[in-house]
C-alpha cells in the first residue's frame, strides 16, 4: 500500500518534473528567439507565389514569435534546387528554414543529380494550402468532358513549363500512364501558358486550380477533371481512370499536391525549437489577418502543421519501382 | 618569328575557347548540341579568318598600310595600338598591379567576407595608389564600411557574404554566427 | 472615357497623401536603383510590407512609382563610371561613358535623364492608346515571332562593328551567343557546361557578365592610366550649360525618341520579350538608322537617348499585360503583380470594365512619377557629374566595391565573384586589343531567348512556323538588314579609313 503510494508519488513527481522541464525547455526555446534573426529562404526570385506567400508567413510568424526578426532571402536558380540545397545544408539551429516547390519530390524520386537534400529527413514546420491539380482545356478546343478528351482521334497540344519542372513531369507522367492523345509542348514559363491557350497554340494544360480559376471564370477555358481537393463541381480524375498505372500516377500527384506552400528546415533542428516554430506557424496561419490576406492572394487555405506534413511527404516518397520508372521515362525526351 | 600583337594573341585565346566549348558540346545529347554547334563552329571559323587576316598580311604591305592609318605622324599604326595609345609594354606593370588588387580583393572577400575586405582594400589602395594620407584613407574606408552596413545589413536586411574563414574564426572565439 | 482620364489625374495630383507617397517612392527608388545588381525587384519586394496598411490606390501608386524610377537611376553609374547596373544600362554605357571621358558627363546625363522621362511618358501614352486593341495585338505574337525578333536583335551585331573590325565584332557577338548556351537547354534539360555547378544551371548571371565586360576593364584601365575619368579638365561655369544642352538633345532628336519609345512600349506589352531586348534593339536601330554610324561607341548622343527611352517606354508597356491579363510583362512586373494581389487589385478583364479609373490613375502615376524623377535627377546630377573630374585612383577602389557587391547581391551566389574575375580577364582583353564589346551583350541576352523560342515554335508547327504573317514580315526585315549591313561594310571606303566602334 505504501509502496503503491510511493510509486504514485514518484510517478506524479516525474510527471511534474517532466512537465516542468518541458515548460522550462519551451521557455528556453522561446527565449532563444528573442533578439535573433531568422533567415527565411525563398527558392524563387522575388515576385510570384512562393515569394509572396513566404513574405506573408514570415510577417505573421514574426508577430507570433516576440522578439524575433524574420528576414526573407531569395535564392533562385536551378528550379528551386539552389535554395533547397542551401536550406538542407544550413546549420540546424532553428534560425534558417524556408519554402520551395513540393514538386522536388519528383526530382528526388528520380534521383536528380543536382539534389543534395533528403526531403524525408527535413524538419517540417508546416504547409499552408492544398493545391488540387486540374486538367484545363481552352474554350477553342471544343472539348467539354474528360471522356471526349480521352476519345479524341487526333492528338491535341498541352502546354507545360520547362523540361524537368514539376509541371512537365506531372503532365508527361499522366499522359503516358493514362494513355491520353496529348502532345506536350514544353517551355512555357510563368503565365505564358495561359496566353498560349488563348492564342490557340495549345488546347489545354495540367495545372493548379488556384492559378487557373480566374482563367476559367473569365470564360477562357473549362476544368474537365481534378486531382485532390474538396470541390465537387469538377469530377475527380481518379474516378474516370481505370488502369492501374494511371491510378497510381494520380495518387502520386494527389499526395504531392496536398502539400502546397510548405515551410521546412534542415534535418536535426532541436525538438524544443522546432516546437516553438511550429506553434508560431500555427498561430500565424490561424491569425484572422493572415487568413484575410491569404484570401486576396487566392490561396485555398488548408493548413497542416509539423509531423503531419512530414508524414505526407514520406508517404509521397514511398513509391513502387514501376512508378519511379515511369517518372524516369517521362523525363526522357520523345 | 614575327612579333604578334596583343590582338592576335587574343584571337588565339578566343579560338581556344570556342574549340573547347564545341568539343565539350559533343558530349551532350543530340538536341542539346544544336545551339552550341550553330554558334561555336562559325565562331571557330571567324577566329581562323581573323588569324588569317592578321598573319598572312605580307610585311611590306603591312608597313605601307600601317602608315596610312597611323594616328601619329611618322609612326607606323601597328606600333600605336588603335584606340588606347596608352597601352603597351610601358603600362604592363601598372596593369598587373591593378589586376593584383582586383584578384586580391575578390579572394579576400571569398575568404574573409565583405565587411573585412572592403575596409582593408580601401585603405591599402588609397594609401599606396592614390597616395592619400593615413587619416583620409582611414576615414573613407570606415565611412564606406558604415554605409555598406547601414544599407545592406540594417535597411535591406541582405546578408553580405561572410567569407569561408570568418565564421569559423568567429565561432572559435565564441560568437554566435547565423 | 475622357473625363475618367482627367478625373483620375485630378484625384492623383490633388491628394497630398498620394503625392507625398510618390515623392518618397521616387527618392527611394532612385537610391536603390543606383547600385548595380540590387535593382528593382528586391526593393519592391521589400517595400511590400510597407503597403500592407495602405488603401489600394495609394499602395499601387507607391509601388508602381518606385518601380518606374528604379530603372532610371542606373544611368548615373553607367554614364559616369562605365558601370552598368544591368543589361539595359550596358547599352547606355556604350556612348555615355565615352562622353564622360570627354568631359561631357553633364550633357550625357542631361540627355539620358530627359530621354528616360520622355520615354516613360510616351510609353504611358502608348499604353493608354492600346487599351482597346490590346488583346488582339498580344495574341498575335507567338514563339515563332519571339524567335525572329530575337534573331533580328542578334543581326544588329553586324551593325555594331563596321569596317576593319567586323570580324572581331562578330567573334565577340558569337562569344556572347556561345555563353548564352551555358545552363539547362530548353529541349532536353541537360545542364550544358555546368555539370554540378548549380549556379550556372540558369545560365551565366547577366549582371556579372555585363559588369565583367564593361565595368571592370574600364576600372582597371582608368587606374592604370591615372588621371580622372574625364580627359578634359573641369570648367566651373560649364556644367549647367552642358546639362541644358544635353536636355535639349532630346527634342532635337524627337523622331528617334518617338520611334524608340514606341518600340520599347510595344516590346514591353508583349510578355515573353522581357529583359534588355528593348534597350538593345533600339540601340541597334539607332546605329543602323544613323547616317554617321561610326560615331557610335565614341560618344554619339543618340546612343544614350535610344536605349533610355526604350527601357522606360518598356515599363509603361509592360503594365498592360500585367493589369489586363495578370501576366507580368517583365520581371519587375511579376513582383508588382504579387503586390497588387495583396492590395486587393484583381488583374483581369474586369480592370477595363469596372476599374478603369484605377487604370488611369496608374498611368498618370507613371507619367507624374517620371516627371518627378527627372526633376530630382536633373538637380542632383550636377553634383554627381563632378565625380568624373576627380582623380581616378580615388574612385577606382569604390568602383571595385560597387561592382563586386552588384554581382554578388544579384543572385546571392558567391561563385559569381569567381565568374566575374574570369570574364573580366576576357573583357579586359577585348578592351586592350580594341575589339568592340557591345555585340557580346546582345548575344548573351538574346541567344537564350532565340533558342528557347525556336524550340517551341518547332514543337508547335514544325518547320512551317515562319509562314505566319508576322513571321514573314520579320524575316523580310532581317534579310533586308543583313543586305544593308553587307552593303555598308563593303562599299568603297573614304580616304580616312572607317573607324570601328571600340566598346
Amino acid at each position: 500500500m505504501i509502496r503503491q503510494s510511493i510509486r504514485t508519488a514518484a510517478f506524479g513527481a516525474a510527471i511534474v518534473a517532466g512537465l516542468g522541464s518541458g515548460i522550462a525547455l519551451a521557455d528556453d526555446a522561446t527565449d532563444f528567439y528573442k533578439g535573433k534573426t531568422v533567415t527565411y529562404i525563398v527558392a524563387t526570385a522575388p515576385g510570384g507565389g512562393y515569394d509572396t506567400n513566404g513574405r506573408l508567413i514570415t510577417q505573421f510568424m514574426q508577430k507570433h514569435l516576440p522578439g524575433s526578426t524574420f528576414v526573407v532571402q531569395n535564392m533562385p536558380g536551378a528550379g528551386h534546387l539552389i535554395g533547397t540545397n542551401y536550406i538542407y545544408a544550413s546549420d540546424p539551429d532553428g534560425l534558417t528554414f524556408g519554402t520551395f516547390n513540393t514538386g522536388l519530390i519528383y526530382g528526388q524520386l528520380t534521383g536528380d543529380p543536382g539534389i543534395k537534400f533528403d526531403l524525408t529527413k527535413m524538419s517540417w514546420i508546416g504547409k499552408v494550402s492544398s493545391d488540387p491539380r486540374v486538367i484545363v482545356v481552352s474554350k477553342d478546343s471544343g472539348i467539354t468532358s474528360f471522356d471526349q478528351l480521352k476519345n479524341l482521334k487526333e492528338p491535341i497540344k498541352f502546354a507545360a513549363a520547362g523540361v524537368g519542372s514539376a509541371s512537365t513531369i506531372e503532365t508527361t507522367m499522366l499522359v503516358k500512364t493514362i494513355g491520353l492523345p496529348i502532345q506536350v509542348i514544353t517551355g512555357y514559363n510563368g503565365n505564358e501558358d495561359q496566353l498560349a491557350m488563348r492564342r490557340g497554340e495549345v488546347q489545354g494544360i495540367v495545372g493548379s486550380r488556384s492559378t487557373f480559376q480566374q482563367f476559367v471564370d473569365d470564360g477562357n477555358g473549362k476544368f474537365i477533371a481534378q486531382i485532390g481537393g474538396s470541390e465537387t463541381d469538377v469530377p475527380q480524375l481518379a474516378s474516370m481512370v481505370t488502369n492501374e498505372e494511371g491510378k497510381k500516377a494520380i495518387e502520386l500527384v494527389a499526395s504531392q499536391s496536398n502539400i502546397s506552400r510548405l515551410t521546412a528546415g534542415p534535418a536535426g533542428i532541436p525538438a524544443d525549437r522546432l516546437k516553438v516554430l511550429r506553434d508560431a506557424y500555427a498561430a500565424a496561419t490561424s491569425d484572422p489577418e493572415f487568413i484575410a490576406k491569404a484570401k486576396t492572394l487566392g490561396l485555398p487555405l488548408d493548413p497542416l502543421i509539423g509531423d503531419a506534413v512530414g508524414d505526407s511527404v514520406k508517404t509521397a516518397m514511398d513509391q513502387t519501382p514501376e512508378i519511379v520508372q515511369f517518372l524516369k521515362d517521362s523525363l526522357k525526351p520523345e | 618569328m614575327k612579333q604578334l600583337s596583343f590582338s592576335t594573341w587574343l584571337t588565339f585565346v578566343m579560338l581556344a575557347i570556342f574549340g573547347t566549348m564545341v568539343a565539350m558540346a559533343t558530349q551532350f545529347p543530340p538536341n542539346a548540341r544544336f545551339m552550341p554547334f550553330v554558334v561555336g563552329i562559325p565562331g571557330i571559323a571567324l577566329c581562323l579568318l581573323q588569324l588569317g587576316m592578321d598573319l598572312l598580311r605580307a610585311p611590306g604591305n603591312q608597313l605601307a598600310e600601317s602608315f596610312q592609318s597611323a594616328s601619329k605622324a611618322g609612326v607606323p599604326a601597328n606600333l600605336v595600338p588603335e584606340e588606347e595609345p596608352e597601352f603597351g609594354p610601358h603600362t604592363v606593370s601598372g596593369e598587373l598591379t591593378m589586376w593584383a588588387y582586383f584578384i586580391g580583393f575578390i579572394a579576400a572577400v571569398l575568404v574573409f567576407g565583405f565587411y573585412i575586405s572592403v575596409p582593408v582594400m580601401l585603405v591599402s589602395f588609397l594609401r599606396r595608389q592614390a597616395e592619400a594620407s593615413w587619416k583620409f584613407a582611414l576615414f573613407l574606408a570606415v565611412a564606406a564600411t558604415v554605409v555598406l552596413y547601414s544599407m545592406f545589413g540594417v535597411l535591406l536586411h541582405v546578408q553580405l557574404f561572410h567569407g569561408f574563414l570568418t565564421p569559423i574564426v568567429l565561432r572559435a572565439l565564441g560568437f554566435e554566427v547565423s | 472615357m475622357i473625363d475618367t482620364m482627367f478625373a483620375a489625374l485630378y484625384g492623383l495630383v490633388s491628394s497630398p497623401h498620394i503625392m507625398g507617397l510618390m515623392l518618397i517612392a521616387v527618392i527611394f527608388g532612385l537610391l536603390v536603383g543606383v547600385t548595380p545588381g540590387i535593382g528593382g525587384k528586391l526593393s519592391i519586394a521589400m517595400a511590400i510590407p510597407f503597403v500592407y496598411g495602405m488603401d489600394k490606390v495609394s499602395g499601387a501608386v507607391f509601388l508602381l512609382t518606385m518601380h518606374a524610377v528604379n530603372g532610371t537611376s542606373g544611368q548615373i553609374s553607367s554614364i559616369m563610371f562605365g558601370i552598368p547596373g544591368d543589361g539595359d544600362d550596358a547599352a547606355t554605357t556604350l556612348d555615355g561613358y565615352p562622353l564622360a571621358k570627354q568631359g561631357q558627363a553633364a550633357r550625357a546625363l542631361g540627355a539620358s535623364i530627359t530621354a528616360s522621362g520622355v520615354g516613360g511618358i510616351i510609353g504611358a501614352i502608348v499604353f493608354a492608346i492600346m487599351i482597346p486593341i490590346l488583346e488582339p495585338v498580344i495574341l498575335m505574337f507567338s514563339p515563332a515571332e519571339f524567335f525572329l525578333i530575337a534573331l533580328l536583335g542578334i543581326s544588329f551585331i553586324a551593325f555594331l562593328s563596321s569596317g576593319k573590325k567586323i570580324v572581331k565584332g562578330l567573334i565577340v557577338g558569337f562569344y556572347g551567343l556561345m555563353l548564352s548556351t551555358i545552363g539547362m537547354d530548353p529541349i532536353t534539360g541537360t545542364p550544358r557546361y555546368a555539370g554540378d555547378m548549380l549556379f550556372l544551371w540558369d545560365g551565366v548571371s547577366l549582371v556579372t557578365a555585363v559588369l565583367a565586360l564593361f565595368a571592370v576593364p574600364e576600372m582597371i584601365a582608368l587606374s592604370t592610366k591615372g588621371g580622372a575619368i574625364s580627359a578634359v579638365p573641369m570648367d566651373k561655369g560649364f556644367n549647367y550649360q552642358q546639362l541644358l544642352s544635353g536636355v535639349m538633345e532630346v527634342p532635337r532628336h524627337w523622331w528617334l525618341v518617338l520611334r524608340t519609345s514606341v518600340i520599347g512600349a510595344v516590346i514591353g506589352m508583349i510578355p515573353g520579350l522581357g529583359g534588355s531586348t528593348a534597350a538593345w534593339l533600339c540601340y541597334g536601330h539607332a546605329v543602323q538608322s544613323s547616317k554617321t554610324p561610326e560615331r557610335f561607341g565614341k560618344g554619339a548622343i543618340e546612343g544614350v537617348i535610344a536605349p533610355e527611352t526604350a527601357s522606360n517606354g518598356k515599363e509603361g508597356g509592360s503594365l498592360l499585360p500585367t493589369l489586363f491579363f495578370g501576366i507580368p510583362g517583365s520581371s519587375g512586373m511579376a513582383v508588382l503583380l504579387g503586390a497588387f494581389l495583396i492590395l486587393g487589385i484583381q488583374p483581369g478583364a474586369t480592370m477595363v470594365t469596372q476599374h478603369l479609373d484605377l487604370v488611369w490613375t496608374l498611368i498618370w502615376a507613371l507619367v507624374v512619377g517620371n516627371l518627378i524623377a527627372v526633376g530630382i535627377l536633373l538637380v542632383v546630377c550636377r553634383w554627381v557629374a563632378v565625380l568624373t573630374f576627380v582623380n581616378g585612383r580615388y574612385l577606382v577602389p569604390f568602383i571595385l566595391v560597387f561592382v563586386s557587391l552588384g554581382c554578388f547581391v544579384s543572385d546571392y551566389q558567391w561563385q559569381n565573384l569567381i565568374v566575374l574575375v574570369l570574364f573580366s580577364a576576357i573583357g579586359y582583353g577585348f578592351l586592350r586589343a580594341g575589339w568592340p564589346r557591345s555585340p557580346f551583350v546582345i548575344g548573351l541576352v538574346l541567344g537564350g531567348k532565340a533558342e528557347a523560342s525556336l524550340n517551341q515554335a518547332l514543337q508547335l508547327w514544325g518547320y512551317s512556323f515562319f509562314l505566319r504573317p508576322i513571321s514573314l514580315v520579320l524575316i523580310a526585315m532581317i534579310v533586308g538588314l543583313m543586305v544593308y549591313a553587307f552593303y555598308r561594310n563593303f562599299r568603297p571606303h573614304r580616304a580616312n579609313s572607317s573607324v570601328g566602334v571600340n566598346l
